[in-house]
């Protein structure tokens, strides 16, 4: 594909803003990027690499305004340093994080070495399915009142979750 | 007890080894977000992990503080690839946990709350990560880490994310640089999602023709892939060496080697980047079976006689007498 703009070199940058509501989408080359300001980062390290990638594309607001509930970071924040403030950042931002993830490393699925299965892990859906069975237990042994807590733990886990 | 560099790396061009895997302690803000006291805690933690698990391996493990370290032994420590340059820059609330041979090193409170690090002579990267992983499960099962079913080991840097490996292996490379096929070969594995950065790692130059050649990408892979795929284009690249070796005409390789040995034997005044240069050379010479000298010694001298490696016991020395030193301990050094 060429250039949108001059239309005679390959274009080697996907621009995807979201401005007022409004998609645009436009593929520029090296030369034509950078005079808008799009700077591909190849000698930098990593983590500016990150940052650049992270510049390319416009933030939804919501997720500006968001802050990450264990360390209060925003996802502003993460995209202008590059770096999370929190294990919990990349529960709270998981939607925000993944396109990002995809274009740095491929894909967006671990399939190398878990942790020891005894180990508790910080994942949400993990604590969710954890939480769904206890609560059918507790039903099944008429614990009414015990089982209303945890129903509406699951209830606020997952509102968030949809917040998000 | 000796150094794992002086240590014979049974390879004519793959220097050393090394493995990292980031971890992180779950619910507590990465490092940078921590003040001094909270960093302390997390150092208690990871100490009391290892070093009261009953394992023979912990037991050869020491604790050291880095508040109690001074500044240039840190950076002396730098300079034997023990810590990162990033971890010297800062000493509060940071530590390490050391092996005797200094191979393993645990850094605790670098960019992530524990980075493991592995590092053995010569081409070893199974055998690296294997002792490495078996660190991380010593202290996973103890501590409790980040981890996410889908992002799996969760690390302050994005790039990070999945495994938390870094594997790299140092290469010296005097002959492709010199043709020119470094910067073609790092736009290539670049690509590929690998890189190819200097001696001290992430931003430094290359010195003394060492490279190291490194995986980038830690998610969507296996441990084992990245290990393997790391493997494959190490062993192309060794291979470019030996073929770019193969090409030069003896004599004038002769000339190069020797005129390097009778400088480094013989100089008054020894600068660090004169001695890197010359001692690549040397390096060369013994690769090639034209110096009779043991394959660990090129390390050896460029470690031990780094600018902070140099003046361990007389900090205080001005560069000058620093020269005058190190020419005196580059002299004895060689046979």
């Amino acid at each position: 594909m060429l250039c949108q703009k001059c239309g005679k070199n390959p274009a080697t940058t996907h621009i995807h803003s979201v401005i007022g509501g409004i998609v645009k989408d436009v593929d520029l080359c090296q030369s034509c990027a950078a005079e808008q300001g799009y700077h591909s980062n190849s000698v930098g390290s990593l983590a500016s690499m990150l940052s650049s990638v992270f510049g390319d594309v416009s933030v939804p607001v919501s997720a500006n305004v968001l802050r990450c509930d264990c360390c209060g970071t925003s996802f502003r924040e993460i995209s202008s340093t590059g770096k999370a403030g929190c294990p919990n950042c990349y529960v709270k931002f998981k939607k925000e994080f993944l396109p990002y993830l995809k274009r740095v490393h491929g894909g967006v699925h671990h399939i190398g070495k878990k942790p020891a299965r005894d180990q508790l892990v910080v994942s949400v859906n993990d604590k969710l399915t954890e939480m769904r069975k206890k609560l059918s237990e507790l039903v099944k042994n008429e614990n009414y009142e015990e089982a209303a807590v945890v129903r509406d733990e699951i209830r606020r886990i997952e509102g968030e979750q949809k917040h998000d | 007890m000796i150094n794992w560099y002086s240590v014979d790396p049974m390879n004519d061009i793959a220097v050393s080894t090394r493995i990292r895997l980031a971890r992180n302690l779950k619910d507590t803000p990465f490092p940078s977000h921590l003040t001094v006291k909270q960093k302390q805690e997390v150092c208690e933690k990871v100490k009391n992990a290892i070093l009261n698990s009953d394992t023979p391996f912990a037991k050869s493990l020491k604790y050291i503080s880095m508040s109690d370290v001074p500044e240039n032994e840190i950076y002396a420590m730098v300079e034997r690839h023990i810590i990162s340059p990033e971890f010297a820059e800062k000493s509060d609330g940071r530590a390490v946990i050391i092996s005797e041979d200094e191979s393993v090193c645990v850094m605790i409170g670098e960019e992530d709350h524990i980075r493991i690090q592995v590092i053995m002579p010569g081409f070893a990267l199974e055998k690296a990560y294997d002792l490495a992983n078996s660190i991380d499960d010593l202290l996973s099962n103890k501590c409790g880490f980040a981890y996410d079913d889908q992002l799996g080991y969760l690390t302050e840097c994005p790039t990070n994310l999945g495994t938390g490996l870094r594997a790299s292996v140092m290469l010296h490379l005097p002959l492709m640089e010199s043709a020119g096929a470094v910067g073609e070969i790092s736009d290539t594995i670049g690509k590929i999602g690998f890189t190819v950065r200097g001696m001290y790692g992430e931003g430094s130059k290359s010195k003394a023709s060492l490279y190291q050649i490194s995986n980038q990408i830690t998610l969507g892979i296996t441990e084992k892939n990245a290990i393997d795929n790391l493997s494959v284009i190490t062993k192309q690249i060794i291979e470019r060496e030996h073929s770019e070796r193969a090409k030069v005409e003896k004599i004038a390789l002769e000339d190069v080697v020797w005129r390097a040995y009778g400088s480094l034997k013989n100089q008054r005044l020894l600068s660090s980047d004169e001695m890197m240069s010359q001692v690549s050379k040397l390096k060369l010479g013994i690769a090639m079976g034209i110096l009779p000298f043991e394959t660990a010694l090129p390390m050896k001298i460029l470690i031990e006689t780094g600018p902070y490696m140099l003046c361990r016991k007389d900090p205080n020395k001005t560069p000058a007498e620093r020269d005058i030193l190190r020419a005196k301990t580059v002299r004895n050094m060689i046979p």
